[in-house]
């Protein structure tokens, strides 16, 4: 792995070092940060935000369906109630029996009369579209399919704009109706056709108290003549004989439920549904569903099947969309029918953030990343400016400036004191090597006197040596040892013998051994006499030189 | 590195630059624009609109971001003042929808300058496809506020095995239905023969009366204020005919709409828009719930003996409420997508409309329709387009408020006429009390 130039162990600038380690900590500090957001749960995942949000979207949307049905069913309790009741009175009152209402259109009238003005009330107060009662009877048992026509009143709101109180008859008597404030419906019907009522023979079949627990939902199912389709909310009227008259209850119709059910929401397309019945699947014909309160609504188009997601989502996938959803079952009924209400955004949606979010982290990194190399940058030229100026005046030995640092001021400081200081120990050093230099030359001086004197001595004797003796002491030279030499030498350099065994390291007895060696092989008698001898030699050899620089 | 720098920056600034672009773009399918609307095709009923908005969602709308969101449906007589309540944020009233259907006049109450001008969204070229009656019909001023997507007229419903009943014991016919004077005597004929029944409800019976009142050579009918000259005799004399039948009992004012009291059996014909054809049941249903067929019958309104046959052009347009430039382009484009040729037809045949189209116009000759009553209805609508003179409806600005307290008025009167008239009162006199009444409004 190629390290940072400031992590090599190389020699480089003081700047890169700087730039690489404050790069490092910037580096270390960001990482620290958000490792420290994400536990915090500041970063969470796409999936886990859409999983968060929809499954909190689904619990609003599941508890204010249930809310909704459990005023319903109050409501109906009532219904049902103040029907039986009114029926009842009706009945004592014309001194009969329920049977006795079929094939009569005065008392088919006057029961619809009675129980016109519950029902219109119950309408009115009910969070719904739409109030009926069908009556177990028939005003004409002799006509055509008789045995599935029942009379009663179904009312509904005409409109879903609620400060309008507008009804329209969409079964029942029309005369009655218009009579009431209640015009027909466009598709109107006198009677009901039980086989177009969801689940009659066995809501019928099936009738029990108390109607705390007897309340039903249907099914969803087409109105008949119209294209909207509806739930219905049942309720069985049961007279204190235990006699069943009847049904009633309320319609909550597909466009009622788009309308009063659109969820509030921070997501942009959302859907939420609510099917009968099963969970793994999600199909238009047997769900209704709504959008959100910005308007914001687009019909599921046919099945969708669902798969696991991951993170609690699950995918709805149909044949021209598809969906990311969280399901939740809900229970509305006593009966044990299931309900499950999903709520869901449209894959696209799911997509783009996914897309989104790759393209928020890039950038964030890219920030970070530049923030990081610039501050870097930055601080590092910030901070090593006022040293390299100082270095270059280093340089210049200009110790009088101010840097702006305190540490290299005071560097400033201890240099130009060391400066002052090495210049007093220069002086001090000049005027001492002067001294020397002056005891040197007097030395020499003196040294030369010497030499001169002696010059003068052996020129003055030269006379008195025997010239064969001195020709014995010139041969003599060339048989002297390596030791023998160097000991003459320090004789003739003026060298006692106590010098000499302090110069050479040798005993005074090994030098006296030596000397007399030195006698011996030169055939002299003593120091003087060789020192004589060696001062002719030196004489005649510097004569001799001078010669052939003459020539 | 500071060319690094400077690179990246730059990149930074073209990057976030082209997303504020696309932000602002105004159409994207992968960021759709929802549009809410309120229409008038088939309440509580089936509605071809809706399914043609379900269509258009699937397609064109899916592939250019765009969600068409019905939140109401109403009635073309109702939905000016639930627009005007919305618009005013009337407690309980839907949020004003952003597309939505409604006459000229409505426009004008609703403040043309907060409606979208679809001459902004339309080239010449494209809106000379259009039938130029139609556009001039939409227009507030020099703004074309209310864009044509389909036209009624109105036209005479009769149910077709009651009429043919009564036809063959009186000795009448549908020819007898082709003017007024012989419209008012069947309808005499037919009250006595059933026992006093009304022969015919009338959804829109002032237009029946400027029509006549047109044919007869009344001018200027109209005052500035955007209501009657009462002083016209040809007009009062044209009033008068029609009261007259109502004081009788021969003919009502309907409860709401005609079609429901065909279909109830209190009467044997209604006149009404030829879209009501889209609410007509096909049996007649008594009250001791015996049913029988209806087969119902089209015939064009009846006209003033002598004269041309005059004939109203009705109905609602779209309009757009003026928001975001991107939902004014996603208005044009469901806009341009319904009046489509081969689609506006489809969708006027199945609703009781006149395409808007020209071309769609020409091709209805040829197209295949769902039922006889269908058929009848067209066979009588091209017959109108041929041989009658197109009337607009008026388009005053709080007219129609008027009209349906007119309306109002006449049902609550025209119980106790027809009794009065039963126990001997003059015709004329009860007539001259409706009069009077429709002088009352103001």
């Amino acid at each position: 792995m190629k390290l940072l130039p400031g992590f090599a162990g190389k020699r480089s600038s003081m700047r890169r070092k700087l730039f690489a380690y404050m790069f490092f900590l910037a580096t270390l500090v960001l990482t620290l940060l958000l490792s420290g957001l994400v536990l915090l749960g500041q970063f969470t995942g796409t999936k886990q935000k859409t999983y968060e949000t929809l499954d909190f979207q689904a619990e609003v949307f599941s508890r204010q369906i249930q809310a909704h049905v459990e005023d319903l069913a109050v409501m109906g309790i009532h219904l049902s109630a103040d029907t039986t009741k009114a029926i009842e009175r009706f009945l004592t009152e014309n001194h009969m029996v329920f049977s006795q209402i079929n094939d009569s259109e005065e008392r088919v009238e006057g029961i619809q009369r009675t129980v016109f003005g519950i029902l219109k009330q119950k309408l009115l107060e009910a969070n719904c579209s739409g109030a009926f009662i069908v009556l177990n009877a028939t005003v004409n048992s002799a006509a055509e399919d008789a045995a599935h026509s029942r009379t009663g009143l179904y009312l509904q709101r005409s409109s879903l704009d609620y400060s309008d109180n507008s009804i329209l008859l969409y079964r029942g008597l029309s005369e009655l109706g218009k009579e009431q404030k209640a015009m027909p419906h466009r598709k109107w019907r006198l009677e009901f056709n039980t086989h177009l009522f969801p689940d009659y023979a066995r809501l019928m079949d099936f009738c029990e108290l108390p109607l705390a627990r007897a309340y039903r939902i249907s099914n969803i199912f087409t109105l008949p003549g119209t294209s909207e389709r509806a739930m219905l909310m049942t309720l069985p009227i049961i007279g204190s004989d235990g006699l069943v008259y009847g049904l009633c209850g309320f319609e909550i119709s597909e466009s009622y439920f788009r309308h009063i059910f659109s969820q509030p929401s921070k997501l942009e397309h959302a859907l939420f549904v609510m099917n009968k019945g099963c969970e793994g699947i999600i199909n238009h014909a047997d769900s209704f569903s709504c959008g959100i309160t910005d308007g914001y609504y687009l019909s599921p188009d046919g099945a969708y099947k669902a798969s696991t997601f991951g993170s609690g989502l699950t995918l709805f996938r149909g044949g021209t969309s598809s969906y990311i959803g969280v399901t939740k079952e809900v229970s509305l009924c006593k009966n044990g029918d299931s309900f499950f209400v999903t709520a869901l955004v449209p894959r696209q949606d799911y997509d783009r953030w996914i897309l989104e979010d790759i393209i928020r982290a890039v950038l964030l990194i890219l920030l970070l990343f530049t923030a990081t190399v610039g501050c870097s940058y930055f601080f590092t030229r910030r901070y090593l400016s006022p040293i390299k100026r100082g270095l270059e005046r280093l340089k210049q030995k200009e110790y009088d400036s101010y840097s702006g640092v305190s540490e290299i001021d005071d560097l400033f400081a201890f240099l130009a004191q060391q400066d002052r200081l090495n210049e007093e120990t220069v002086d001090a050093m000049r005027r001492e090597n002067a001294n020397m230099q002056i005891s040197l030359e007097e030395m020499q001086t003196a040294h030369s006197e010497t030499v001169r004197q002696v010059e003068r001595l052996a020129y003055s004797r030269k006379d008195e040596v025997d010239p064969d003796d001195y020709e014995d002491f010139k041969n003599g030279l060339k048989f002297l040892t390596e030791r023998e030499r160097e000991i003459l030498d320090l004789y003739i350099a003026g060298k006692t013998v106590k010098d000499i065994v302090e110069l050479t390291g040798l005993k005074e007895t090994t030098v006296r051994f030596h000397n007399r060696n030195i006698y011996t092989k030169l055939g002299v008698h003593s120091l003087k006499q060789l020192l004589r001898f060696c001062t002719i030699l030196q004489q005649e050899e510097g004569n001799r030189g001078r010669a052939k620089t003459t020539e | 590195m500071k060319k690094m720098l400077s690179l990246f920056l730059a990149w930074l600034m073209l990057w976030t630059g082209l997303a504020g672009c696309c932000e602002q773009g105004q159409l994207s399918p992968n960021a759709p624009v929802t549009l809410t609307m309120w229409h008038v095709y088939g309440e509580q009923a089936d509605s071809p609109m809706n399914r043609l908005i379900e269509e258009f969602n699937k397609t064109v709308g899916a592939e250019k971001g765009i969600i068409i969101n019905v939140t109401m449906m109403s009635n073309a007589s109702q939905i000016g003042q639930k627009l005007l309540d919305a618009q005013n944020e009337v407690p309980g009233v839907p949020a004003m929808p952003d597309l939505f259907f409604c006459h000229s006049s409505n426009a004008q109450e609703l403040g043309v300058s907060n409606l979208v001008n679809w001459n902004d969204l339309f080239t010449r070229e494209e809106l000379s496809h259009y039938v130029a009656d139609f556009l001039e019909d939409g227009k507030v001023g020099d703004t074309l506020a209310v864009f044509p997507v389909s036209k009624s007229t109105h036209v005479l419903y009769v149910a077709g095995v009651q009429f043919e009943r009564f036809a063959r014991d009186m000795k009448v016919s549908y020819e007898d239905l082709s003017t007024w004077e012989g419209f008012f005597a069947v309808a005499e004929k037919y009250h006595a023969w059933s026992g006093g029944k009304p022969f015919c409800a009338l959804d829109y019976p002032l237009r029946c009366v400027e029509l006549n009142a047109l044919s007869n050579g009344a001018e200027n009918f109209y005052t500035q204020e955007g209501w009657y000259n009462f002083q016209n005799p040809v007009f009062k004399e044209s009033w008068m005919e029609f009261a007259r039948a109502i004081s009788k009992g021969h003919i009502v004012v309907s409860d709401l709409y005609s079609n429901t009291m065909v279909m109830t059996g209190e009467v044997i014909s209604g006149i009404g828009s030829s879209a009501s054809i889209l609410y007509y049941n096909d049996v007649v249903t008594y009250p001791d719930n015996t049913t029988e067929p209806m087969n119902l019958q089209v015939l064009p309104l009846p006209r003033t003996e002598g004269k041309d046959l005059l004939s109203t052009l009705a109905g609602v347009g779209l309009c757009a409420y003026k928001t975001t430039e991107q939902k004014a382009e996603a208005a044009a484009v469901f806009a341009r997508y319904i009046t489509e040729e081969e689609r506006n037809l489809a969708f006027v045949a199945s609703t009781g409309y006149m395409p808007v189209n020209k071309g769609s116009f020409d091709r209805i000759k040829d197209h295949v329709f769902e039922s006889d009553a269908y058929r009848n209805l067209y066979t009588t609508l091209l017959e109108v387009n041929e041989t009658a003179v197109t009337v607009r409806e008026p388009a005053f600005a709080g007219y129609y408020p008027k009209v349906y307290a007119l309306y109002d008025g006449l049902r609550q009167l025209q119980p106790n006429l027809a009794e009065r008239y039963a126990k001997g009162e003059d015709a004329e006199k009860l007539a001259a009390e409706t009069w009077e009444w429709f002088r009352s409004i103001e």
